[in-house]
């Protein structure tokens, strides 16, 4: 009786600190989307409003349509500049899906098919190569100088073939490494059964192995993804005018036009959702994905 | 003739991984490539299949020099080790992806995919995804992949090694009946000399990418070439003992310290072949006695050193001085650690080899 109470208070214990591990990584969450709904002057109340007295979508509303009721009679003499403002907002989210699709799958791409090269031909039992991953070393910033250089003599600053490319140069490195990881794990044999059935080098990859790899290609594919999805310093430097991400739009909420918390955090709520659409679609592979390959601690 | 081989070689880098190869398998033949891991055989079949390219030689099957055709124009099925099964996709999937890569009509495919699962007995589990089978399913389906194609020549690379004991021995006859069945040209690699032994029409055993001895596997028993191939096969192995040869009054002796025997009549073959007078003799286990009375002039005194039963045998090791022998015995031996036996041996029934060359005079 003692250790079977004993026991029961021992799984509580550990239940609580589950919930409170919960709690504290998805607070900020809450929060986010709480005051995504709160109406302005709940924003950043004292002391803080926990829940908001009344659910608004207005600052949904706002980020779509630009309708701008809610301000009328707060700060009605800027009304139509908001909505010039506001219209704008849904090129942001339009841009960010764009640069961050296309930037995954050319890094899934290109570093995929090296990643399989290097498991296949490269030197037996060696590490993956460090030189790919060289400017990963460096902070963001020191990159970054010369691609500006690079990119205004090319002409590709604010285009989206230029972040696009900016995208899948960073990534393509941490593909190869994920990759390969994933490959080294597969025999030869698989390689070599295809060939024997009379498949090309191409035809063995394509179908004997990479059907085998889809697992660790689906996570690597959501982990670029979320690379991408959360870049600013590359879109506010080599961006801006004509190419808006949501992580440059977010913070031009608070800079350029006064302290917007309430579509800040309505365009902040709206950019977690394609991550997580991403993460349920390919959730049968993420175990599979991070028990399998380099991920694994 | 189903495959010919003309010194064919292998290196990688600095290392020779096969010596300059030759051996024909005849068409409809089983031929065993014997030797411990590390020897050269599965080079030499990846060569054959053609997923190595050979630093020199010729590779010929069914009389074609096949040394610049790819893998899949070489008319070859090739069963590995771990099988190779597209787990991702299902049994019937796995048999007919040689010929959907082959573009067969697909009434063909689903015809020939049929007949196989039959001769294999694996129609039960067509609709499965390959991930989930047992061992010897997946074996199964190895096997099936390479069979549709109906090659000229096929390879299985110690394809019994990843199955337990009782598995093995099923499969073993299995593999032997479907081989005669359909007259297949097999070339077999194992480091398994039971398997070898038993399902070979001819044995090529092989060291140190070196060919050490080609032949049936009777003669590869009772006579080797070398002291490689003499204490490779057989179970328990051969019993070793260094000797000297003496010449006196006429005779010769075989001096091994604690006994002697008298080789007169082999005395000039031996001469022949050997380099001195340091010979090692020869003698398999099951070839010796072990009487609790000295019989005969060839009896020698040992004492009891293990007895190890088998059931139906049991393997005996006397010493003899500082020499340990070992004696298969029929039947349980009852003997106390220590007690004296005697041990005698058919003259004809031993080995005399030279022991620098390793090479068998007797």
């Amino acid at each position: 009786m003692n250790r079977r109470a004993s026991g029961i208070v021992r799984s509580l214990f550990r239940y609580a600190a589950v919930v409170f591990a919960c709690l504290l990584a998805l607070f900020p969450i809450y929060w986010m989307f709480s005051t995504s709904i709160k109406l302005p002057d709940e924003w950043v109340a004292t002391p803080s409003v926990w829940f908001p007295s009344k659910p608004v979508l207005i600052n949904y509303q706002f980020i779509f349509s630009g309708s701008y009721e809610y301000l009328i009679g707060r700060r009605p003499e800027e009304a139509t500049q908001f909505y010039s403002f506001a219209w704008s907002s849904m090129k942001p989210i339009f841009d960010s899906l764009i640069l961050s699709t296309f930037g995954t799958l050319i890094a899934l791409f290109a570093g995929t098919l090296s990643a399989y090269a290097l498991s296949r031909y490269g030197p037996k039992g060696a590490p993956p190569p460090v030189f790919p991953l060289m400017y990963r070393m460096f902070p963001p910033v020191a990159i970054i100088v010369p691609v500006v250089i690079m990119y205004a003599t090319l002409k590709l600053t604010d285009t989206y073939p230029g972040i696009i490319i900016l995208y899948s140069t960073l990534t393509v490195p941490l593909v190869l490494w994920l990759m390969k990881s994933f490959f080294d794990e597969i025999p030869r044999e698989i390689d070599e059964a295809a060939i024997l059935d009379g498949c090309s080098l191409f035809g063995a990859f394509y179908r004997g192995v990479l059907p085998l790899v889809k697992a660790g290609l689906a996570v690597t594919g959501l982990f670029i993804f979320m690379l991408d999805w959360s870049d600013f310093m590359g879109v506010l430097l080599l961006g801006g005018r004509n190419v808006v991400t949501i992580p440059l739009k977010l913070a031009e909420y608070t800079s350029g036009h006064g302290e917007l918390y309430g579509p800040m955090a309505a365009m902040g709520t709206i950019a977690v959702i394609p991550p997580l659409i991403f993460g349920i679609l390919i959730q049968k592979y993420l175990v599979r994905g991070f028990t399998f390959g380099a991920i694994k601690g | 003739m189903g495959l010919r081989i003309e010194n064919l070689r292998k290196e990688f880098g600095e290392l020779v991984a096969v010596k300059d190869l030759s051996l024909t398998v005849e068409t409809g033949e089983f031929v065993s490539l014997l030797g411990p891991s590390g020897c050269g055989k599965s080079t030499t079949l990846n060569m054959i299949a053609g997923l190595l390219y050979p630093t020199s030689g010729r590779i010929f099957i069914d009389d074609v020099l096949v040394n610049e055709l790819p893998p899949r124009d070489r008319k070859i099925g090739l069963v590995f080790q771990n099988y190779a099964v597209f787990n991702h996709m299902t049994v019937y999937d796995n048999l007919a992806f040689g010929l959907k890569i082959r573009k067969t009509p697909s009434n063909e495919i689903d015809q020939r995919v049929k007949e196989v699962a039959d001769f294999l007995r694996i129609t039960d589990v067509m609709k499965r995804r390959a991930g989930g089978l047992r061992l010897d399913q997946l074996q199964r389906i190895a096997i099936g992949r390479s069979m549709i194609v109906r090659p000229d020549l096929f390879l299985l690379d110690e394809p019994l090694s990843n199955l337990d004991a009782a598995l093995r021995a099923v499969m073993r006859v299995e593999l032997k009946k479907m081989q005669k069945e359909l007259k297949q040209t097999v070339m077999y690699v194992t480091h398994d000399q039971l398997e070898a032994m038993t399902m070979s029409e001819r044995i090529a055993v092989m060291n140190k990418g070196e060919l050490q001895q080609y032949d049936t596997p009777t003669v590869i028993y009772h006579h080797p070439k070398n002291r490689f191939v003499a204490n490779f096969i057989g179970s328990p192995s051969m019993n070793f003992i260094d000797c000297s040869l003496l010449e006196k009054e006429g005779k010769a002796l075989l001096d091994a310290g604690v006994f002697t025997i008298d080789i007169t009549e082999f005395h000039e073959m031996i001469k022949a072949q050997v380099t001195s007078s340091e010979l090692v003799m020869g003698v398999r286990p099951e070839d010796i006695e072990i009487m609790n009375q000295p019989s005969g002039a060839g009896s020698v005194p040992t004492s009891v050193y293990l007895v190890e039963p088998l059931g139906a045998k049991s393997v005996v090791s006397v010493s003899i001085g500082n020499t340990i022998i070992k004696a298969l015995t029929p039947g349980a031996f009852k003997a106390g650690v220590g007690e004296t036996k005697w041990i005698r041996y058919e003259k004809d029934k031993i080995h005399i080899m030279d022991k620098k060359t390793g090479k068998v005079a007797v």
